[in-house]
């Protein structure tokens, strides 16, 4: 290639204006690595496309997008915090072709949680130990997500979740834990929201957990739901 | 952008705070409707929130770094959608309800500088404006473009190019305003 001439300069214009489709376009940007003419163009132009960015009529944001962002970042941020220097930031969220099917939740969520529960779990108390003034106990969950690990620590009237190898709720969605007090009455929320680190999580079971028979985990639109909208990815027995 | 590479939800607070309605902007400049261009804002800042570590300060102020994501989330969003034509189908007098007011000397200079970018696009020939448009914020193809005008999709590009090196020249002393 000589420094005045390229088959795709072209291209760089395209390439800039996103007009390319995805395969192309990564093919052309593997191509700006070996490719002095093509490149310089693309910087030079560069400036102009990114100039675009802000020659559009200029609106306010509506505030409700930074409340629900800001409740999922604070959220997410006091994981970290919690999670300790060391924790890594949360995955980027599933591919939107990933995401699961839109379902009819709580028939087939209670159903399949049943199953999982006298199949897996079983209400399996695996450890007893001293805590201060109430004795922990660790539960496994009844059912928990291919490849993750869960558990429940109770002690006293508190408990909380622990999670490993959990994938992060799909891109746009937030994990958000209910309780269930059984007697056929539907779960109710509670506003514990969370996302992972690193496939990892530690979360209270907030409010007053008598008479509660299964505390659940759906993942539900930022900011939660008041009545769940998926089934159930997560189960835990109380006894 | 330490403190967010942190994860300090004050500091993306700030971060929010200074390029949100230039993102909610340019979201409702390719989408067309409120409903979605909040949900690109939102997508877009969460998967800021998520990646923080991924800005280069070398490659751009933190503006351009937001806008870029923004338009990239529009562009698949528009992608996605099989009719373009349902863009600009409501919303009619969005302008005026969250038009935004001049607040600072950086947001009047960006003015200033989005106005000279935008006189330079409508100084093109049409032909190569229109291309540019129709890419960069209609997040059309290419290929789409050549069909729609019934053009050679060489032809397409060579207007693109050309375009974009006629602003190039027009905007001689184009500096971005930093963030």
């Amino acid at each position: 290639m000589t420094a005045q001439t390229c088959p795709r300069l072209d291209d760089a214009g395209s390439y800039l204006l996103r007009a390319m489709p995805d395969g192309e376009w990564e093919h052309y940007a593997e191509h700006l690595t070996s490719c002095g003419v093509c490149s310089a163009k693309v910087a030079e132009l560069g400036v102009v496309s990114d100039a675009l960015l802000n020659a559009v009529p200029q609106l306010n944001a509506p505030p409700e997008i930074r409340d629900r962002v800001m409740s999922v970042v604070r959220a997410e941020s006091e994981l970290l915090r919690a999670a300790g220097a060391t924790a890594d930031r949360p995955a980027e969220p599933a591919p939107r072709r990933f995401r699961l099917p839109d379902l009819r939740p709580w028939p087939a969520a209670v159903l399949a949680t049943s199953l999982l529960a006298l199949g897996i779990g079983g209400g399996a108390l695996l450890v007893g130990g001293g805590d201060g003034d109430h004795e922990t106990r660790t539960i496994a969950c009844a059912s928990a997500p291919g490849g993750a690990s869960c558990e429940m620590q109770v002690a006293g009237d508190s408990a909380k979740l622990v999670l490993a190898g959990l994938q992060a709720p799909p891109e746009g969605r937030i994990y958000q834990i209910w309780v269930d007090r059984g007697e056929g009455r539907p779960p109710e929320p509670t506003e514990a929201l969370f996302s992972v680190r690193k496939g990892r999580a530690t979360v209270e079971v907030p409010g007053d957990l008598t008479g509660v028979k299964q505390v659940l985990v759906t993942h539900e639109p930022l900011g939660g739901s008041e009545s769940p909208t998926r089934p159930p990815v997560i189960a835990a027995q109380m006894a | 952008m330490q403190l967010v590479r942190r994860g300090e939800a004050e500091a993306f607070e700030v971060v929010y705070e200074r390029h949100s309605s230039a993102a909610f902007s340019l979201a409702y400049r390719m989408c067309g409707s409120r409903a979605a261009a909040e949900d690109v804002v939102q997508e877009a800042f969460l998967s800021l929130w998520r990646s923080g570590a991924r800005y280069d300060r070398a490659r751009g102020s933190v503006r351009t770094w937001v806008l870029g994501i923004v338009h990239n989330r529009a562009i698949d969003g528009l992608r996605r959608s099989v009719v373009h034509d349902r863009r600009r189908a409501s919303d009619e007098g969005i302008e005026e309800r969250f038009e935004a007011r001049e607040r600072t000397e950086v947001e009047v200079a960006r003015l200033d500088e989005a106005d000279e970018i935008r006189q330079a696009l409508l100084n093109l020939p049409v032909e190569q404006s229109h291309v540019i448009e129709l890419a960069y914020f209609g997040g059309f193809t290419q290929t789409e473009i050549a069909s729609m005008l019934e053009t050679p999709i060489g032809t397409v590009k060579g207007r693109m190019r050309l375009g974009l090196e006629k602003m190039r020249a027009q905007l001689g002393g184009l500096r971005e305003v930093m963030a």
